[in-house]
């Protein structure tokens, strides 16, 4: 029962809309850490939309950001170290 | 006529370099984007940054991103230069789509967009003006599919 409930919960929508639709983004820079970081789970993997509520166009350009920045040494391919 | 496109360089240097070492590697850099028949727009540095992971043992490096306007081949060439050379630990080389985007910038996104670009490229971005009307059809699509979804 506590499984299913955890489960359900880390699955559930935080957002409805998308957040860089609200804010009129249009290009997501690979540098801009600021906004990458809010994008990957503690183990640096990249959030799910279903979690983001990020729509697929934005997703996309996240996920490319976000593996410019690890090819950069910027992020870590895993565990939440990047300073 | 060469069409000229914009593009990002962005080069780790092994921090162990001194000052004058550094500058003349840049300009090194440099020299190979221009004689591939490029231009260089702009020159942007972090500086010394801990890496999020080690290359080549190295745990930090200097970071330079340079902006440039270069032909189709120009990439190519450049990136085979910055790969046989051993005090660059990392580079990447991609496309921009304006040809100036400043990193330290990430709540004034839509102040920068449009207004700065100057007109040469122009015919690139024919579908700059549709882009809201795009995103707002795509929230549109993607919420009728939550709420199918949901169902
Ligand atoms: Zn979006």
């Amino acid at each position: 029962m506590a499984y299913y409930k955890r489960r359900n919960q880390s699955f559930r929508k935080k957002n409805v809309v998308c957040q860089f639709c609200v804010n009129k983004v249009y290009n997501i820079d690979y540098k801009n850490l600021e906004v990458l970081v809010r994008q990957i789970g503690p183990d640096g993997k990249i959030n799910p939309r279903r979690r983001t509520g990020t729509c697929a166009r934005h997703q996309r350009m996240v996920a490319v950001a976000i593996k410019r920045a690890r090819h950069m040494a910027m992020l870590a391919f895993d565990r939440g170290t990047w300073l | 006529m060469i069409k000229l496109r914009n593009y990002e360089i962005a080069v780790i240097i092994k921090s162990e370099l001194n000052d004058e070492q550094r500058s003349s590697l840049k300009d090194v850099i440099q020299d190979w984007v221009v004689s591939s028949g490029g231009e260089v727009v702009l020159l942007d540095e972090i500086g010394k940054r801990k890496l999020a992971y080690p290359i080549e043992k190295q745990r930090e490096g200097y970071y330079v991103f340079w902006y440039v306007k270069m032909s189709t081949a120009g990439p190519a060439e450049v990136e085979r230069q910055l790969s046989i050379h051993e005090d660059i630990l990392r580079y990447m080389i991609i496309r921009s789509e304006s040809p100036v985007s400043v990193s330290s910038s990430q709540e004034n996104d839509s102040d920068t967009d449009v207004s700065e670009s100057d007109s040469p490229e122009d015919s690139d971005s024919s579908d700059q003006p549709d882009i809201e009307k795009i995103v707002d059809e795509l929230m549109e699509k993607e919420e009728k599919e939550e709420m199918e979804g949901s169902k």
